[in-house]
């Protein structure tokens, strides 16, 4: 046994000194395209690899979303059940106001992600506890307002939101959160936001030292987090035609896989929103193909946690964790 | 003491008077004043505890005095933060490094003082880039700002530290930085070291550097003047040129010891057998070669300067961490896997220095951390049970046996005074019935009543059959409690010698040995 | 010192107590059925299968970790044992038990030698579980008619007092013990008090940490099948409210998230205090929904309020 133990774990040692961890996305991205093609060849057809890209905006978006806590060494658990909510938000209010309810929805999103920043500076309290506390709020709050089943509804300018064509051929959907990701990703990497971000989770002792303020930093970043769930929630909900309060169920372990593969481990303090994308691609890639492979749904979610659980033995950075909690 | 100096002698970057400053239980600086003058390369010398950090981070910002003043360029100067102290071009060089490793080196340099790069809210990197790529030129560092900062070495780093004091003081628009290194030299090759110094040197014409060192060698090499703590005072201030290393150690130690203080009247000599044995101990990056032998009822101290290897010599002797090489024999028995649970079944224990993160459990009652190593020899009736019973005697012998101050034997032991802290921490290892104890720095930051009970404490468990291994810093507790002295440099034991009461060695002979 | 060790401590058990007392006041007042012993059979019964999952959380809390597939260990845990009650019956219970030390014991391994922080373990492996108990049932619930096996929960063997309920009581009383009288539960408490200081005693943390996520699966597990027979079926998702039930329990009674201190004697209090908000708010015909977010918004007040925020130098 304790070879076993010590084979791998100087196997592990290896793909991290080699800084093989930064090809690794590519690397499972690779094999996942010609695994998949050689299942079945459909996977890299033109209408699939449309559908496919339609599936991973939200995903996207969400991803990007989950990026900003964990690159902190936060967490935030509650992005699917914002993402969630949101959209059932904006259901219920589009009887009414049309297009327009995308905004009352995205405002709750946000509230929502200041609320987690908030309570995690005022209370001082472990963030995974308080998005486990605010996802059951919201999971609750979506439940409540839907009556538990998904809200269907008829509006075609709410519609072209996600399936309007802007640029002939590519759905509004995927214009958007491409955007959106690149307006986050320069954030990311040509602000002093983002660099903070990076410098409170890889040593958060020098920089409150150095007088960054951590406080507003977390807020800020749990607060954009809401905001881009928000967003994500509005574009999912035009894209299907309907707010379902399931919606949410797989997106978390989705989300919080895309930033560990793409490169962020989840102790934060590495890394960037601009990695996230890739490990959105991987993930994506990964559910497309089990779908297209006729792969059952419920294998899929246990192939999926494999996948996450590997990647992230393989990325952590084990240094920094002198003792694993 | 140095003269108090004019406020007007402008020639002078920073003056510090009368500071002084305690913690819970400690004097950490008496009354301390000191000088630097533009351009200087001042060093501090002194033992642990002496108080050359907590000076050090005052002028800093990072802790406030309880009373006296600093002056910098002959204006008050009163920081309440580190940033504040930047902002009066005060620059630290930290012991525990002061940068983000997974950050970009420029990133790192211009951290929170991004303002000037900024248009709009976008960062310039280019620009950052650039004035990062100049600043190590002008340093004459070969070190690439666009690489990620964990890539570079430890002093490497180092260097890093030092030119974002300057990069920093050059955005302030400060003239000449007073640059404070905390121990810049622990941690490096002699070849890094001389490397630093040069650096320093050649610095010299645009900062003023403060620095600390217990290695008298260098300060005599690089400073222009010295001065010496101990205790919490400043008690000698030199200078460099015709001062040797014997001067310092002089001043540095040469406290009266006092016999009775180590009880040195009920220091036995030992029984003659040998129960502990090493032999060629090896540690890479730690020590070398080390032998030596443990008799029934003696105790040997194992000394020398911090990194000497002692200390990691203790964490391997306990088990803790795995030797590359060498045997450990135990009452003639050779140990075949050294760990720490093997080393407890044959009867060593050791006592680590850390107490507050390795050595008590302070969220925890008195009798639980007493008891903690013992609970698998205390069963109840066979099973694998707790024996509370039990339990609570022991710790209520030890409480009285060692006068260990507690309202009860469940009270909490971060309540307990760092004394009493460290009684309970010992009681844990002699409950255990153990033949040799590895003790590391045991009255390290305790006051002196609680320390003369602990020496009567190892005297008395010495009396009763115990043999004891002591690495401390402490040279006048070394000398006074050992039976023999082992003394260690860079890894390998230099000296060993007999300590009986009778002829007992003074601090200086030992300090030569240990440099 | 002593007298904030002291006011802390009793507040630990009055603040509790107290809010028990104040809740059934509250509930009494509006609506008398509250207070029938009709419906403290209702509570027992109610609250019977949470108490053991929390008695498992309140180890891995104790410990310092946490544990979010409990959730899903109880739902695999139910349908499997359902599937195979007609053919051992009430053997199922110990089928039930095996599947929950498994997922615990897979958890505690990787865990501790992947070195991945608990709460990120336990969260990839709440979905795996969840998928296999999917794939074992197809997606359709699996019913329960051996009445035999229903009586386990459902029954009485004494008077009118409900067999769910002796369970929990039996596993309260004996998993105290276990955490006082043992040595595994002493080392638990020092795991969680001071890691390394315990390492440094010779206390073999790997071992223990991953016999708690044992025990937290066991406990599961066993939860999971006297679930499937109260609920007289094993479905898809059905332990999913446990995950922050459990928790919320544990902290509410006193044991703090940081670990190292309270113990599972006092997660019974928990556990009747999100009991009656759960059976009162029913009573008011509270919706479920908003029992729900009413759950969340008590979950972190009480995390709030039992922190130990002097133990962690950097809250994330």
């Amino acid at each position: 046994m304790n070879s076993i133990i010590k084979l791998w774990n100087s196997f592990v040692l290896f793909v991290r000194r080699k800084k093989l961890v930064d090809l690794l996305p590519y690397v499972m991205l690779l094999v996942l395209v010609i695994t998949f093609y050689l299942i079945t060849p459909i996977f890299l057809s033109r209408e699939n690899i449309l559908v496919l890209l339609a599936q991973g905006m939200v995903l996207l978006l969400v991803g990007t979303a989950s990026t900003f806590p964990i690159l902190m060494g936060s967490i935030d658990l509650s992005v699917a059940a914002n993402t969630t909510l949101t959209g059932i938000v904006a259901a219920l209010f589009i009887p009414n106001i049309g297009v327009w309810a995308a905004v009352p929805a995205i405002l709750v999103g946000l509230g929502f992600g200041f609320i987690n920043g908030m309570v995690s500076v005022k209370f001082k309290l472990p963030s995974f506890i308080i998005t486990l506390g605010t996802m059951s709020i919201m999971n609750g709050t979506g439940l409540l307002l839907s009556g538990g089943s998904p809200i269907w509804f008829q509006n075609d300018a709410f519609n072209w939101i996600s399936k309007g064509t802007i640029f002939g051929g590519l759905q509004n959907i995927v214009v958007w959160s491409v955007l959106i990701y690149i307006l986050f990703s320069f954030l990311g990497s040509y602000t002093r936001f983002g660099r903070y971000l990076v410098a409170i989770g890889g040593g958060e002792k020098i920089a409150k030292l150095s007088g960054i303020n951590v406080e507003k930093y977390r807020v800020m970043a749990f607060t954009f987090a809401g905001l881009l769930c928000g967003i994500a929630g509005v574009l999912q909900i035009s894209r299907v035609e309907s707010a379902s309060p399931h919606f949410g169920a797989k997106l978390l372990m989705d989300a919080i896989a895309s930033v560990v593969i793409g490169g962020t481990p989840v102790s934060g303090g590495v890394g960037g929103i601009h990695r996230t994308f890739i490990g959105v691609l991987v993930i994506t890639v990964l559910s497309n193909g089990l779908d297209v492979s006729l792969v059952h749904p419920y294998y899929q979610s246990i192939i999926k946690g494999i996948v996450v659980l590997s990647a992230v033995v393989l990325t952590l950075d084990r240094s920094k964790l002198a003792l694993v909690k | 003491m140095p003269e108090r100096m004019e406020m007007e002698n402008s020639a002078n970057i920073l003056n510090a008077e009368n500071i002084t400053k305690s913690f819970p239980g400690v004097l950490a600086l008496d009354n301390v004043s000191i000088e630097v003058k533009q351009g200087e390369i001042i060093g501090i010398a002194g033992e642990n505890g002496a108080g050359k950090s907590t000076l050090l981070n005052i002028i800093a910002g990072i802790y406030q005095p309880d009373s006296g003043q600093l002056f910098l360029r002959s204006k008050l100067y009163s920081p309440l933060n580190y940033q504040q102290a930047n902002r009066n071009g005060v620059f630290m060089v930290f012991q525990e490094q002061g940068l983000v490793p997974s950050l970009y080196v420029y990133e790192n340099l211009f951290l929170a003082n991004e303002g000037s790069f900024i248009t709009k809210g976008i960062l310039n990197k280019k620009r950052m880039i650039k004035e990062a790529a100049d600043a190590m030129e002008s340093l004459n560092l070969k070190i690439d700002p666009t690489k990620l900062t964990w890539n570079y070495s430890f002093h490497e780093r180092q260097m890093i530290e030092i030119s974002k004091a300057f990069t920093l003081a050059k955005i302030l628009e400060i003239e000449m930085p007073l640059i404070l290194l905390d121990e810049p030299t622990s941690g490096l090759s002699d070849a890094e070291i001389a490397t630093l110094f040069g650096k320093v040197k050649e610095y010299s014409e645009r900062a003023s550097f403060l620095f600390i060192s217990h290695r008298l060698s260098e300060l005599i090499e690089l400073c222009d003047r010295l001065y010496i703590f101990k205790d919490g005072k400043n008690i000698e201030s030199l200078s460099t040129e015709h001062t040797s290393e014997a001067d310092i150690h002089e001043y540095m130690v040469g406290r009266k010891r006092e016999s009775e203080f180590y009880r040195e009247d009920l220091q036995i000599s030992s029984t003659g057998k040998e129960i502990f044995a090493v032999n060629g101990l090896m540690k890479e990056d730690a020590f070398s070669d080390v032998t030596f032998g443990l008799n029934r009822k003696e105790i040997l101290g194992i000394g020398g300067i911090v990194g000497c290897g002692k200390t990691e010599l203790g964490i391997c002797l306990a088990g803790i961490e795995k030797l590359d090489r060498g045997s450990i024999t135990i009452e003639g028995y050779d140990i075949h896997k050294v760990t720490l649970q093997n080393m407890m079944k044959r009867g060593v224990g050791y006592v680590p220095g850390d107490r507050k993160n390795e050595g008590i459990i302070g969220y925890l009652p008195v009798n639980w951390n007493v008891t903690l190593p013992s609970i698998p020899d205390i069963v109840l009736n066979g099973l694998p049970l707790l024996n509370i019973k039990r339990e609570n005697e022991i710790t209520r012998t030890f409480v009285s046996k060692f006068k260990i101050k507690t309202p009860r034997i469940t009270t909490m032991c971060y309540s307990l005074s760092g004394g009493n802290q460290q009684k309970v921490l010992m009681a844990k290892w002699v409950a255990k019935n153990l033949k040799v104890i590895i003790l590391d720095n045991p009255t390290r930051g305790i006051d002196v009543g609680a320390k003369e009970e602990i020496y009567k404490i190892l005297r008395d468990l010495v009396e009763q059959g115990l043999s004891i291994i002591l690495i401390t810093d402490d040279l006048l507790e070394l000398i006074g409690l050992s039976n023999r002295i082992v003394i260690m440099k860079d890894g390998i034991i230099t000296n060993e010698f007999e300590s009986p009461p009778e002829n007992k060695t003074t601090e200086n002979e030992l300090v030569k040995y240990m440099v | 010192m002593p007298d904030k060790l002291v006011r802390r401590k009793s507040l630990g058990t009055i603040l509790p107590l107290g809010f028990i007392f104040v809740l059934v006041l509250f509930f009494g007042s509006i609506n008398p059925r509250f207070l029938s012993i009709a419906n403290l059979y209702n509570l027992i019964r109610q609250t019977s299968v949470l108490m053991i999952v929390a008695i498992g959380a309140t180890f891995v809390i104790l410990m310092g970790s946490i544990d979010l597939s409990v959730g899903s260990i109880v739902t695999l845990s139910g349908i499997v044992s359902a599937l195979f009650v007609p053919r051992i019956g009430i053997g199922s219970i110990f089928i039930g038990v095996v599947i929950g030390g498994l997922a615990g014991t897979i958890n505690g391994l990787v865990f501790v030698y992947g070195r991945v922080p608990s709460f990120l373990v336990t969260l990839a492996m709440g979905p795996i579980l969840e998928g296999i108990a999917l794939i074992i049932c197809k997606g359709s619930p699996v019913v329960i008619k051996d009445m035999n096996f229903l009586k386990i929960a459902s029954g009485r063997l004494i008077g009118n007092f409900p067999n769910i309920g002796i369970w929990a009581i039996l596993i309260y009383c004996f998993f105290t013990f276990i955490a006082f009288r043992t040595r595994y539960g002493r080392y638990v408490f020092t795991i969680g008090a001071g890691e390394k200081a315990s390492q440094f005693s010779g206390v073999s943390v790997k071992r223990i940490k991953i016999m708690t996520y044992f025990v937290s699966g066991f406990l599961s597990g066993l939860a999971g099948v006297l679930f499937s027979a109260r609920c007289q079926s094993g479905t898809a998702r059905m332990g999913e409210p446990f995950i922050l039930d459990s928790i919320a329990a544990t902290v509410v009674g006193g044991t703090a998230l940081t670990g190292g201190s309270g113990g599972p004697h006092r997660t019974i209090l928990g556990v009747i205090i999100m009991g009656i908000l759960s059976n009162g708010m029913n009573l008011l015909n509270v919706h479920p929904h908003v029992q729900i977010i009413i759950k969340g918004v008590v979950t972190i007040l009480a995390v709030a309020a039992t922190l130990d925020r002097s133990r962690l130098e950097f809250v994330k």
